[in-house]
């Protein structure tokens, strides 16, 4: 008897405990009025902190709605989470995009179409031309660019003083790059070596195909380029290495594509290729003065190749429940004045004027050499934006350091490999426009 | 504890129930109590194990990608991994070369390990949890990136092998070497067989020994006809167990390699193939057909083990 009773009351606390387990998650009252709007993006500590700040100015000027975000790592973990969220229909209502995969997600409808916001929610009147194309795939505006940038080299301005170089200006080629590159591991004795490898950045590339007038991606979304182009941009990395200009291959297969790991932060060269807008963490990282150039240019008369890029986009998620206010957030970031104060340089140069009138006086030397730089592109050396990468790009970008490596630790042929590559490429862009 | 209970109240309960009750109704009384309790795992093991799993064996025929609905290809990925993709064969290759290395390294290492410690070591608990300190730690990310600060060209190992004059490469970014650093790291981690082994070895009679020593057996005899032998199911339930763990060795991996299986798709285990096609190119489909390859070639790998072990495992008791 005993025992029965000792198992109901048993039962009796099961069934709390369930109860409380299925009543625990309340939504808290005073929030429940508010509209919830979630932004996701990648980026750093210094990022977080920014973007948090102009979610509190955007908040006070907008009682109604409340703007939370969530950070991630570059590269693979944002995109993973970002695509299983859309698959699983709860997507941030704003989420920061790449120029590169922007297609994917605009032709699939996970991106609303921002054309009928405009101007009035959204205004981009006085952004340059190219910004405000950034954010189209044929023909609708899928998103807005948040900043501009372009492919840069950085260099140590002390190594390279100390090596006895004096740096040509912003015109000087692929040659003299090389050549430095090589002076630089001589002076050095093999303590450091002239550049990073950076044949696996498929940015560098494009600046360099462009260069002979060709292009990564047709705008029919095929490869436009063949097999002896990347043969050629292989050869010329092997000769490089060969004579002892750039980083033997187990140490480049160090660099995980980020800030911290790269070569010339471990103190290992003396150049690297990066992105104009990276300048500043770059230097933060970095002992000595640091000087931004040109990637280098082609043959003289050739085109510049390289171009302002809206390397950062913002979308809004087309199942998002607060459009508007989506949009809205969007626009509060690229215009208003405290916005702009606020997240200052941190995604790339301000496309608005007016937002970069308001930016510049409070910048610091490094940022103001970044966007002096951009600047200098704009006016002297840019090519027209290339056409958006279409669907199935973002596998072959990681393709491209698999070939590339599998060449410099000599496991295949320059030939077999970019033979090799072209075809898988093509396959990769076939597949995708099929389907 | 419920099968005690359970079978107590059967064998008291038929003489106060009333008879009338329904068959439905006494099976809820009888068992109610144990599913309710049992509730919250059988909400985890249909909504969060079974139905993802089967759901995953429909995606694996159809083209989805995350992004878009999926749409119906029949056996078009199980084909295409069978006939035109290298890299498919190339993980299958990298996870068998880690399976058939790592498993008999770790195993013996952990048993040359437990028989020392079975010799009576002084502060025996102390030493236990020492050793196996590195196998709780074992698929923690921290303890990858260690691993990766230890094999890289300036790290600590390369400083040791240069007292011994042996020239600095970075193992860990060198194709040809990064495989063989994983297969260590596995093997550092060999506390979870060790302790098992540990067991195992305090089974077997003092007095079998005892016998042998009288009959003239060296220590080595006795390691060979005595031990071996009757570790036997020790052995084989170490080995199925670090057998299904290394096919499914994936965060060392991932956290060395970059997530990528790089330098040169050295380190392309199968798990991170199919991580990539799931997460970084949005092949859905692809990796559901992937998983459940997997899950085939492990259960064939285990059936293989379960069927050799008639000729080598020997069972103390004749029943079988």
């Amino acid at each position: 008897m005993g025992y029965r009773i000792s198992r109901r009351c048993f039962q009796g606390a099961g069934m709390a405990l369930l109860a409380s387990m299925a009543s625990g998650r309340q939504p808290l009252a005073q929030d429940g009025a508010r509209k919830q709007l979630r932004f996701m993006w990648w980026g750093g500590q210094d990022r977080l902190r920014r973007t948090l700040a102009a979610f509190a100015a955007f908040e006070r000027r907008y009682p109604g709605v409340r703007a939370t975000g969530e950070a991630s790592a570059n590269g693979g973990p944002f995109w993973a989470k970002l695509a299983t969220q859309v698959a699983g229909g709860n997507a941030p209502d704003v989420y920061q995009m790449d120029y590169r995969v922007e297609a994917e997600y605009g032709i699939r409808g996970a991106a609303l179409p921002l054309d009928p916001f405009m101007p009035d929610l959204l205004d981009m009147r006085d952004f340059p031309a190219y910004a405000r194309d950034a954010g189209k795939v044929d023909g609708k505006t899928y998103a807005v660019s948040l900043g501009t940038n372009s492919t840069a080299i950085f260099y140590g301005r002390d190594i390279v003083a100390a090596a006895g170089i004096v740096m040509p200006d912003h015109n000087w080629t692929w040659d003299d790059f090389a050549r430095i590159a090589v002076e630089i591991a001589k002076a050095n004795q093999g303590k450091l070596v002239g550049t990073t490898d950076f044949a696996y950045n498929e940015y560098a590339y494009q600046t360099w195909i462009r260069q002979r007038g060709k292009e990564l991606y047709t705008a029919e979304g095929r490869l436009g380029y063949a097999a002896e182009d990347m043969a050629e941009w292989l050869d010329f990395w092997t000769k490089l290495r060969l004579a002892g200009g750039t980083l033997a291959p187990a140490i480049q297969a160090l660099d995980k594509d980020s800030i911290d790991s790269n070569g010339m932060i471990t103190g290992k060269t003396a150049m690297t290729f990066a992105y104009s807008n990276q300048f500043v963490a770059y230097q933060r990282l970095k002992k000595g003065r640091l000087a931004i150039t040109t990637d280098p240019q082609g043959v003289v008369g050739a085109p510049p190749g390289r171009y302002l890029k809206a390397a950062l986009l913002a979308c809004v998620y087309a199942k998002s429940k607060y459009h508007e206010d989506a949009v809205r957030l969007i626009d509060f970031m690229i215009r208003d004045p405290e916005a702009v104060k606020i997240l200052g340089v941190d995604r790339r140069v301000p496309n608005s004027a007016a937002a970069l009138a308001i930016v510049l006086p409070t910048l610091g030397e490094a940022d103001r050499m970044a966007v002096d730089y951009v600047r200098l592109v704009a006016e002297k050396t840019s090519s027209p934006v290339p056409p958006p990468p279409p669907k199935g790009a973002s596998e072959i970008w990681l393709m491209r350091r698999r070939t590339v490596e599998a060449v410099a630790f000599g496991m295949e042929s320059i030939g077999e490999a970019s033979r090799a590559y072209v075809r898988e490429a093509t396959r990769i862009l076939d597949e995708a426009r099929a389907g | 504890m419920t099968g005690e209970s359970l079978a107590l109240r059967q064998s008291t309960e038929p003489a106060t129930e009333p008879a009338q009750e329904s068959r439905l109704g006494r099976l809820l009384a009888d068992h109610g109590p144990a599913y309710l309790f049992l509730s919250p795992w059988l909400v985890g093991f249909f909504g969060l194990t079974l139905g993802p799993a089967l759901a995953s064996l429909y995606l694996s025929f159809t083209d989805f990608d995350l992004l878009d609905p999926p749409r119906w290809v029949g056996l078009h990925n199980y084909l295409r991994m069978l006939t035109s993709d290298a890299r498919f064969w190339h993980s299958v290759s990298v996870t068998l070369t880690y399976v058939v290395l790592a498993v008999p390294i770790k195993l013996c290492f952990a048993l040359a390990v437990a028989v020392a410690m079975d010799k009576g070591i002084r502060a025996l608990s102390f030493y236990r949890a020492l050793f196996y300190l590195p196998s709780l730690l074992g698929a923690s990310v921290t303890v990858a990136v260690l691993w990766r600060r230890l094999f890289v060209n300036d790290g600590v190992v390369n400083h040791v092998l240069a007292w011994l004059g042996v020239p600095a490469i970075s193992w860990i970014s060198d194709p040809h070497t990064s495989l063989y650093v994983l297969v260590t790291l596995s093997v550092w981690q060999f506390g979870s067989p060790m302790i098992i082994f540990l067991a195992g070895l305090r089974q077997i009679p003092r007095e079998v020994y005892d016998a042998a020593d009288v009959d003239g057996a060296g220590k080595v005899q006795q390691f060979a006809r005595i031990t071996l032998p009757l570790l036997g199911p020790v052995i084989f339930f170490n080995l199925v167990l670090q057998m299904i763990d290394a096919f499914k060795a994936f965060t060392q991996a991932f956290i060395i390699s970059d997530g990528t299986g790089r330098p040169v798709d050295s380190l392309l285990f199968y798990t991170l193939y199919m991580y990539e096609q799931a997460f970084t190119t949005y092949h859905m489909g692809y990796a559901s057909a992937l998983a459940w390859v997997l899950v085939i070639a492990i259960s064939a790998a285990t059936a293989l083990a379960f069927w050799s072990s008639r000729y080598w495992v020997y069972y103390d008791d004749d029943a079988r």
